[in-house]
């Protein structure tokens, strides 16, 4: 970033190129569509573009970009609450049958294992978007983006204890929202 | 204790599930593991929910759309951005800084000063009242002037001089500058000269004594004022002073002028002399001086009002003494208060009305003053509204034509009323040079008449008119 910031444009490239994977999944999950998550990753490195002269290493480049991709997402949900969101569960278009979750590519496991683990996934899925908002963004930034707790403190702004203590709430409701498939996760296992 | 020790432990189970303890706390966090079973088994759910949730929120490709046109957009903003000088975020630094901030206050503030003091513009504080007071010596009271009493006065020609030249206005011919150019002294010395050579017979024998001796001799007193009850319209004065003048007043006149550095003074000291003479006539102060008669002292009671009752108090004079008509305005004051009972006289007037209206019109374009031929208002206008200026121009068109006898008379009254321009003075000298030669022929001519001529003054008006019609003819 200090490269690109100095002027030179390819570095910027190599930035696109390294985070655009883990904050399109990150922003992905936090605001559930895809339209919306890849205008939030476009806006995301565009005022990263915008932002390059005020750009100061007082933190890692990482955490910036988080910062500025957890705002924007925060701003894109804002917005969505006010829409019909399309859930998992939505049936398809009259061509195709089943749901959304039917199409998730298989990675080749077995088929009892598959109807586990999707069943897990649905379960999963719906416990995460189940979530409060400020736990639900510290849960996806510690397991999807793989943060430390400090620098999930950094992006929301809270202390780190805060942080962990959202994280264990957290936990603690998936926990019970999988308790019925206790058995099957350990079949699964 | 026992009880805090244990709380602190079931707390390092997130950490130790997330591997954030350290070697030491991991150590002791596993021994208090194996005795644990509520730790165990929150780690072990802790464990399974992200297994799950690793499995249940896969890990996704961005998509075509965003790796194709949103990336070839963004790439193409990234290259359009300029990138910033080393200035920016220096000073984003230096504005981050409290140090830095406090220092490149002192030095904007430290420089400001600095520069105000260079300058001489910084305020210091002033000193006390009382300071200045006890350091500053009190000067001592002027002396008092000497009280003078008319008759015990006699005319010494020391304190007539001074007094001439303190409470007298100026003489009438002043080196000045008008419009930023200097009088030349040595144009105006020729035109002194010349006017004393036309109207004082006793030049000669003046200019063969030394030079300001005439007006310091006790048997040449200054001329005493002109009495008030016959006061002369300005070109009347300026004839009455070539005719009356006596070669110690025109000593005393080249004196005084010599005194004054006007000719290499500036405009503004010309001005200020112009000012100074002008408040001395406006307020009638003192006596006229070197022979001529104050506009204060006129008939007209409101003869400190400047310009406008100078003219009134020369159209008095002219309906008491018909003298020569100068210029328009008092050619038609005249023209209308000329009484009834003089036919004789009022003839030649009326003539030299028509040929002044006509003198006029020829310097003012045609037409009526004023205005053009079309009847519109031209650059006359302003002459119209500015009797000096119709004045000047006026004589001016005289000295082309010739007449040098009524433009002598005109930059007189002119010079009375306010100032000379060079040029005007050029053609005031070239006038009298001109009555000079015509005056010479004359004594030439009839040796006799100006024997008598010089032997009883004549009132100039009273010659002028005489000789006029003559030349006329």
């Amino acid at each position: 970033m200090l490269r690109y910031r100095d002027g030179e444009a390819r570095a910027f490239e190599v930035l696109v190129q390294r985070h655009r994977r883990p904050i399109f999944n990150f922003v992905l999950r936090y605001v559930r569509e895809s339209a919306a998550a890849e205008d939030v990753t476009q806006d995301c490195f565009l005022r990263v573009v915008r932002s390059a002269d005020s750009y100061v290493r007082d933190a890692k480049f990482t955490t910036w970009l988080y910062t500025i991709a957890r705002n924007l997402c925060v701003d894109a949900s804002r917005r969505q609450k006010h829409r019909n969101m399309a859930s998992l569960d939505a049936p398809m278009s009259d061509e195709s049958k089943g749901s959304k979750v039917d199409h998730v590519a298989s990675q080749g496991i077995p088929v009892d294992r598959q109807v586990i683990s999707t069943e897990l996934s649905v379960r999963m899925q719906r416990a995460i978007e189940a979530l409060p908002d400020d736990q639900r963004e510290i849960f996806l930034l510690r397991e999807i983006s793989d943060l430390q707790f400090n620098e999930i403190a950094e992006i929301v702004g809270v202390p780190e204890n805060t942080v962990k203590s959202r994280m264990r709430y957290a936990l603690e409701k998936l926990r019970e929202a999988l308790r019925d498939y206790r058995d099957l996760a350990e079949a699964v296992r | 204790m026992i009880q805090v020790t244990v709380m602190d432990e079931h707390e390092r189970v997130l950490d130790y599930a997330y591997d954030m303890l350290a070697t030491e706390e991991k150590a002791s966090f596993e021994t208090h593991l194996a005795t644990c079973t509520r730790c165990q088994d929150e780690l072990a759910a802790m464990g399974h929910v992200r297994q799950v949730a690793k499995a249940a929120l896969p890990m996704v490709e961005p998509t075509e759309r965003l790796t194709g046109a949103l990336h070839a957009q963004l790439m193409h903003e990234a290259g359009k951005r300029q990138p910033a000088g080393k200035m920016l975020p220096f000073m984003r630094r230096v504005l981050k800084h409290p140090g830095y901030a406090a220092a490149a206050s002192v030095l904007i503030i430290g420089g400001a000063v600095g520069v105000q003091w260079s300058r001489g513009r910084l305020l210091m504080p002033a000193p006390a009242k009382s300071e200045i007071v006890a350091a500053a010596p009190v000067p001592p009271p002027p002396p008092e002037p000497p009280a003078v009493t008319p008759a015990a006065d006699a005319p010494t020609p020391v304190a007539t001089a001074e007094k001439n030249k303190v409470m007298s206005p100026q003489p009438v011919l002043k080196g000045r500058a008008m419009d930023g150019v200097a009088v030349d002294k040595k144009m105006a010395d020729d035109l002194y000269s010349a006017l004393a050579k036309d109207r004082s017979p006793r030049y000669k024998q003046e200019e063969a004594q030394p030079k300001g001796a005439s007006s310091l001799e006790p048997s040449e007193p200054a001329p005493a004022p002109a009495p008030a009850q016959a006061p002369a319209p300005a070109q009347a004065q300026a004839h009455a002073h070539a005719k009356k003048s006596s070669a110690s007043t025109e000593t005393a006149l080249r004196e005084e002028y010599a005194q004054k550095p006007r000719a290499s003074a500036g405009p503004r000291d010309a001005l200020d002399d112009v000012i100074a003479a002008d408040e001395r006539r406006n307020r009638g102060a003192g006596p006229a001086q070197h022979g001529l008669a104050s506009e204060g002292q006129s008939s007209n009671a409101a003869g400190g009002l400047g310009a406008a009752s100078q003219g009134v108090a020369q159209n008095d004079a002219v309906t008491k003494s018909p003298s020569r008509p100068t210029s328009r305005t008092e050619t038609e004051h005249r023209a209308a208060s000329m009484p009834p009972a003089a036919p004789v006289a009022a003839a030649p007037v009326q003539q030299r009305q028509v040929s002044a209206k006509a003198d006029a019109e020829a310097a003012y374009g045609g037409g009526e003053y004023g205005l053009s031929s079309n009847g519109a208002p031209g650059d006359s206008a302003a002459g119209k509204t500015d009797p000096l200026a119709a004045d000047r121009r006026h004589a001016a068109s005289l000295a082309r034509s010739g007449r040098c006898d009524e433009a002598v008379a005109l930059y007189a009254s002119i010079e009375q009323r306010g100032t000379l321009s060079a040029s005007e003075l050029k053609s005031y000298a070239g006038c009298v040079r001109t009555q000079q030669v015509s005056a010479s022929r004359k004594q030439q001519q009839a040796p006799a008449k100006a024997k008598s001529m010089k032997a009883s003054p004549v009132p100039q008006n009273a010659d002028v008119d005489s000789q006029v019609p003559a030349e006329k003819r």
